[in-house]
């Protein structure tokens, strides 16, 4: 990704890598952990659980460490980039794959067996035709069905490849004269509850034999005894210190920093020290900010709101007696995560962020939190007096707004009662947790546009629509500005789950297409399994610029398994019709000026033009129909 | 020849070589690069782009990010164009504005007309020096002899908003030097333009919007 060097750098808060990224854009707010981590890197031979919240710095953490201490794991296993079916066969297929892609690197010799040709049916010592099968350089379908045949044999021979992993690593230890290094990276993406977990517990025996380094989630560090992670060191991530996390985002705003201090500050407390929350609530920020009608105060409530339906909208709730409870002690007990029953809402609400956890106190106890963002969508809260809460009201009296009414309607739309600023302001920004907000296109391109507009940026939005007919004008209209400045390719396809649908063959042929907007529609029933597959490859699709159409009757079916995917997507729900955003006139006037312009066939202009007669063409039928009543 | 009157003939050749875009294309293709130049001048996002309304251009760079401020413009021809400044002040919604409005139909002193008579610009443009050049460029872009601050609510002295400039391109280029916030590139650019002046002066060709536009 492109850094800008004075000026602003927002993304949806993907780690970071280059050395580049880390001179302009890391704070040293880690700490002890940042230090223990280094000293294991060098000093260790004994696996290390590396655990912390949902966006909490983990993967920039590890990619710091490494880099300033040069210790670069041996073979690095991603445990979020590519799924069939979140079974056995697909945890051993990654790691047979990672090890023998090193053992390959390093000439060792792998004579000990006939591996490929019992699995693959590949000369005896082909162990790269078999690393090609397991792990196919570029997408086909023939490439794909021999990828699943070859995973289904090796669940079928999961305690045989066992064996030949455990004699890889031998040997490579051999080759290297040290401890093998391992990084176990994406395991924090899987919820400790879910059936996939536990089917990964033989994988996660196996490399607890070496040097590895396990990349879980706060939520895994509480497993109960018998669990393969129990007896492991763990290192925790905390949630940052305020100053922190103002000290990220005046990095990311650059030398546009200063003019917006204070708001700042106040987003670093309703991140709750979590700092890709912070920069979500900092892009809608910016996005608030040019929207001319609102005030400064009234841009943070919206940041705020919008931040919260992103993260939030229609996930299951945690008890609201947990909550109560956290916000009563300011701690909770290590044991709440760990007990059967009701209690693994504790585990849960740890897990999804509606909790953060902080510093280990005298254990078991925990400092605890709840996340600002959901407070006041908890009945018998008092939102009004939480230091996060106060600290906007005294924003809005700074900013010389009445404390009592951020701008916002002082009749509640629904029974027409006269309400308090403060009520108002708690009810708005607690709806973000019940519904997602609803936009017309314009105002979704509006939030949309920083990233759609350029190369640079790879953002990802999800669009909920209710009215399937408007959706291919709707994406011509997107597609049409995306190319505004730059060529960008832009490419949509149906993909249909449900039973007996293979829908991660399609995304996968899809990603492997050489494009630069991948717009997906999704069709069809899709089933659990389906949906929770793809929340694990969150990761990949990190680098890409992506929307996804969903019907909005599935989005809250969607949306509770998707815990993971959600932090890298916005959400939108698109209005009805699209004439309350987009006139007739206005795709004239824009039609106007690129058709003057319009070059070649395969240039941006040209995309704009075609796209917009799309837009044009509908907008002149709907027209019609209303005149002809 | 005399300084001043050396410089008058640059000042006159720096606005013709580099401002002044001739077809409705040309001024759509001048105003479309600009916009696209502005996110990587100021380091942040793309602005909307230009479109085409009842026969005029009109566009806005957006400086929320730094200032609060939207400028929007509306460019009629080379000799009538307007561009609005909007300030988005917090209280109760109000906006602040003011609006920079350039109507060619009003008698203004002919500068042109007496140095043309006069004859002398192959002269001048044989004899400039460096010097020349910077002078110009002040004057005309980066601190023009007549111009604005903004006291308040911004306050910011390094803005200066020219305010005898009639000519559209010129003015809104020299809005993309004024509005940056990054000193650095400010003083860059300055080096910049000075080089892309002079080579221009000298060979007496047009500068192409794209290498006007470029990154210093």
């Amino acid at each position: 990704m492109k850094r800008n060097r004075y000026g602003i750098n927002l993304d949806s808060g993907i780690p970071l890598v280059t050395e580049t990224e880390f001179e302009l854009l890391y704070v040293s707010c880690f700490g002890e952990t940042e230090e223990h981590l280094k000293s294991w890197l060098v000093e260790s031979d004994r696996p290390l659980l590396l655990g912390g919240q949902i966006g909490s710095g983990k993967s920039t953490l590890i990619n710091k460490a490494i880099q300033e201490t040069g210790l670069s794991p041996d073979v690095t296993l991603h445990f979020d980039l590519e799924f069939l079916n979140l079974d056995s066969g697909d945890y051993w297929s990654i790691v047979l794959a990672g090890l023998l892609e090193t053992a390959l690197t390093k000439g060792i010799d792998l004579k000990f067996c006939k591996l490929p040709q019992e699995l693959g049916q590949y000369q005896a010592e082909d162990w790269q035709a078999l690393l090609d099968g397991l792990r196919p350089r570029s997408f086909s379908m023939d490439s794909f069905n021999a990828k699943i045949v070859l995973r289904k044999k090796v669940a079928e021979n999961a305690a045989y490849i066992r064996k030949i992993v455990i004699e890889i690593c031998r040997l490579l230890e051999l080759a290297i004269g040290r401890p093998l290094f391992l990084f176990a990276a994406g395991l924090d993406k899987y919820d400790p509850l879910s059936s996939s977990f536990f089917a990964m517990q033989d994988i996660v025996i196996a490399l607890s034999g070496y040097k590895t380094l396990f990349e879980v989630n706060a939520a895994h560090l509480f497993q109960k005894p018998g669990s393969p992670f129990y007896p492991l060191d763990r290192l925790f991530l905390s949630v940052l210190e305020t100053d922190s996390v103002v000290e990220i985002l005046v990095k990311r705003m650059g030398v546009y920093a200063q003019p917006i201090q204070m708001e700042l500050e106040t987003i670093a407390r309703w991140s709750g020290g979590n700092p890709r929350q912070a920069l979500r609530l900092l892009s809608h920020l910016e996005t608030a900010r040019k929207k001319r009608k609102r005030n400064v105060a009234e841009s943070l409530a919206v940041a705020i709101h919008e931040t919260t339906s992103d993260f939030f909208a229609y996930s299951p709730k945690p008890s609201t007696d947990l909550i109560k409870s956290i916000r009563r002690a300011g701690s909770i007990n290590a044991t709440t995560f760990s007990l059967p029953g009701d209690k693994d809402t504790a585990l849960r609400a740890l897990y999804g962020n509606w909790i953060f956890i902080s510093k280990k106190e005298d254990s078991p106890s925990w400092t605890a939190k709840v996340n600002p963002l959901v407070k006041t969508s908890f009945e018998g809260t008092t939102a009004p007096e939480d230091p996060e809460v106060k600290l906007l009201r005294d924003y809005a009296v700074n900013s010389n707004i009445s404390a009592t009414g951020l701008g916002l309607h002082r009749l509640d739309e629904k029974n027409g009662q006269s309400k308090t600023g403060d009520q108002l302001l708690w009810e708005f920004i607690a709806s973000g947790v019940e519904q997602p907000i609803h936009t017309n296109l314009s105002e979704t391109l509006d939030i949309l546009a920083d990233a759609l507009l350029s190369k640079d940026r790879s953002d990802r939005a999800i669009l909920a629509y209710k009215d399937v007919k408007v959706t291919e004008a709707a994406r011509a209209y997107l597609f049409a500005k995306a190319n505004s400045y730059e060529y960008q390719r832009c490419k949509h396809i149906v993909i249909t789950g449900g039973l007996g649908m293979q829908p991660m063959m399609e995304i996968e042929a899809f990603l492997s297409e050489d494009t630069d907007v991948f717009s997906i529609e999704f069709a069809g029933k899709w089933e659990s399994t389906q949906l929770e597959t793809l929340d694990k490859q969150r990761d990949r699709f990190v680098s890409r610029q992506m929307l996804w159409w969903i019907p909005f009757d599935e989005l809250k079916l969607y949306l509770p398994s998707w815990t993971q995917l959600r932090q890298l997507f916005e959400l939108f729900v698109l209005e009805d019709e699209l004439l309350g955003s987009i006139s007739e006139e206005d795709v004239l006037a824009d039609l106007a000026f690129f058709e003057n312009m319009a070059g070649g066939e395969q240039s941006s202009k040209a995309t704009v033009v075609i796209n917009l007669k799309i837009v044009l063409e509908y907008l002149r039928g709907i027209r019609q129909r209303v005149d002809h009543g | 020849m005399d300084k001043q009157l050396l410089r008058a003939y640059l000042w006159q050749a720096v606005i013709r070589l580099g401002f002044c875009p001739g077809s409705t294309k040309d001024q759509q293709g001048w105003l479309f690069q600009y916009g696209q130049s502005i996110k990587d001048f100021w380091e942040t996002s793309y602005p909307k782009p230009p479109r085409l309304e009842n026969g005029q251009i009109t566009g806005m760079i957006d400086c929320t990010d730094i200032l609060n401020l939207s400028v929007s413009y509306q460019v009629a021809s080379a000799y009538k164009f307007n561009v609005r400044f909007e300030y988005s002040y917090a209280l109760n919604n109000k906006s602040l504005i003011w609006i920079h409005d350039v109507d060619g139909k009003f008698f203004c002193f002919p500068l042109q007309l007496f140095l043309n008579r006069d004859g002398q610009e192959k002269e001048a443009l044989k004899k400039f020096v460096s010097d020349d050049v910077e002078a110009v460029i002040d004057g005309l872009l980066l601190h023009p002899k007549a111009h604005q601050h903004i006291a308040s609510p911004i306050n910011n002295h390094d803005i200066r908003i020219g305010g005898g400039l009639d000519n559209p391109f010129l003015f809104l280029f020299h809005l993309r030097y004024q509005l940056c916030p990054i000193s650095v590139k400010k003083q860059k650019e300055k080096e910049r333009l000075k080089a892309l002046f002079s080579d221009a002066l000298k060979s007496y060709s047009p500068i192409a919007a794209n290498r006007l536009m470029a990154q210093p």
